[in-house]
């Protein structure tokens, strides 16, 4: 078995981490100049995560809208023990994409028993993208490239393309279960693999 | 080693990433506060799935920031929760009768209902109620039971389950299912990857079926479907499903 050999890495969510906590405190009491940093901070990560998902730039728009007033609206029920400020906010950013992606599915899937519809074509997308966009990005292709294929399929349908596990099951033709332990699997040799501290 | 992504805890990955279905994702929400463990490689799964989202930073139209204010500007800001006074936490042990105690009334309801079919078939052999009764507080009793309630797919039905999977048994309660007409039945199944067992017959007690059944296995789904009273080899029909 070989030893993955950690990818050089600015530690995760590092310097910001504290500043983006600050910004977030300050928000919650209303301060309308810490809600804009904390904007600033992550709107570019919070649209791009939405557009990956969604496929479609005015929708990733409308999210990152949705995620930013639910930011201030919540802003005082952040949970620091359930994880850092950019994972909360991009934790929500993604569940609010995929809801529309499911919700568009199930649309669509009505239209298809209606009779009205094509199947939805499935267009091949890449994990990861070939455009290097920094070195986060080139960080993240690495530690994608050290997946097992099934590890990285099963990532790649559940986090970027909002499959169910259970979708993405049906897609990879392999059992249930298989998908839960290799996307299991998959997180943690990228969660070792990016350097997240416990 | 054990490896089922029936329990909550197998499926933290796929909580993590927004990949559950509704039930599934309940399930998960009323087993974390019970288990740190789970809290902990949740944390983690988010904060590795939160630089994965990070990397597709994309740049950021001008005029989205306008439209947020505006937007935050007529939205209420919440109020921190009223604490419910976390306290440290507690050891996932005996889960069913210390982490939820809401679970053990519904247990007791539910033993009762199981037992009731029980008694009403057996009808007043002590001996093999006697044997029931025990196997049904093994069940509670054993420190991996979980409980959850599941929607039964293509019907208005839910399902409340307690599955072991060190005592390989589940005890389950259906309600919403329209009354069998006489001769015929619910039958449950154990789905597997690669077929289908019969678990027995469903009894049914006043609006509601219940039944016990051993030999879960490595089954990922129970299945239920309408039978002749006296069952059938195989599901005559393709069965409801509810997940495990």
């Amino acid at each position: 078995m070989r030893v993955d050999e950690a990818v050089p890495a600015h530690p995760p969510d590092g310097a910001g981490a504290r500043e983006l906590a600050g910004l977030l405190r300050r928000t919650a009491l209303g301060d309308a100049a810490a809600f804009e940093g904390l904007y600033r901070e992550l709107a570019g990560p919070v649209l791009g995560l939405a557009a990956r998902v969604l496929r479609d730039r005015a929708q990733a728009e409308e999210v990152a809208q949705e995620v930013f007033v639910e930011v201030w609206r919540l802003a005082a029920r952040y949970d620091p023990e359930a994880g850092g400020v950019r994972a909360w906010v991009l934790t929500v950013a993604h569940r609010r994409a995929v809801d529309r992606v499911r919700a568009e599915q199930a649309a669509s899937d009505r239209e298809l028993r209606a009779g009205r519809a094509e199947p939805r074509s499935t267009p091949a997308d890449e994990v990861p993208d070939q455009v290097e966009r920094g070195l986060d990005r080139e960080r993240v292709r690495r530690c994608l490239g050290r997946l097992t294929e099934l590890q990285r399929e099963a990532v790649r349908l559940t986090y970027y393309r909002g499959y169910t596990q259970r979708e993405a099951a049906a897609a990879l033709r392999v059992p249930l279960t298989s998908v839960k332990g290799r996307l299991r699997d998959g997180l943690i040799r990228l969660r070792d693999c990016l350097g997240v501290a416990g | 080693m054990k490896r089922r992504g029936a329990e909550p805890h197998g499926l933290i990955a796929g909580y993590a990433v927004n990949a559950l279905d509704e039930a599934e994702r309940k399930a998960v929400e009323a087993h974390l506060p019970a288990c740190e463990e789970c809290r902990r490689d949740l944390r983690e799964f988010r904060e590795t799935a939160a630089l994965l989202g990070s990397a597709e930073a994309a740049p950021v139209p001008e005029g989205l920031w306008e439209r947020v204010r505006e937007q935050a500007g007529r939205t209420r800001q919440l109020p921190p929760e009223a604490a419910p006074d976390r306290g440290r936490v507690r050891p996932p042990r005996r889960r069913l009768r210390t982490a939820l105690p809401w679970a053990v009334a519904a247990a007791a309801v539910l033993a009762a209902a199981v037992l009731g079919g029980v008694a009403v078939e057996q009808n007043g052999r002590m001996e093999s109620m006697r044997a029931h009764t025990a196997e049904v507080e093994a069940l509670l009793a054993a420190e991996d039971t979980e409980m959850m309630t599941r929607p039964v797919s293509h019907s208005e039905a839910s399902a409340t389950l307690f599955v072991s999977q060190r005592s390989d048994t589940v005890m389950i309660m259906v309600e919403g299912l329209p009354p069998a007409p006489d001769g015929m039945g619910y039958q449950l199944w154990y789905v597997d990857p690669d077929g289908m067992r019969s678990a027995g017959m469903l009894h049914s007690d006043g609006g509601m079926l219940t039944g016990m059944s051993p030999g879960l296995g490595d089954a990922v789904e129970i299945g239920i479907s309408m039978e002749p009273s006296g069952g059938a080899e195989q599901p005559t029909e393709e069965p409801m499903k509810v997940e495990v």
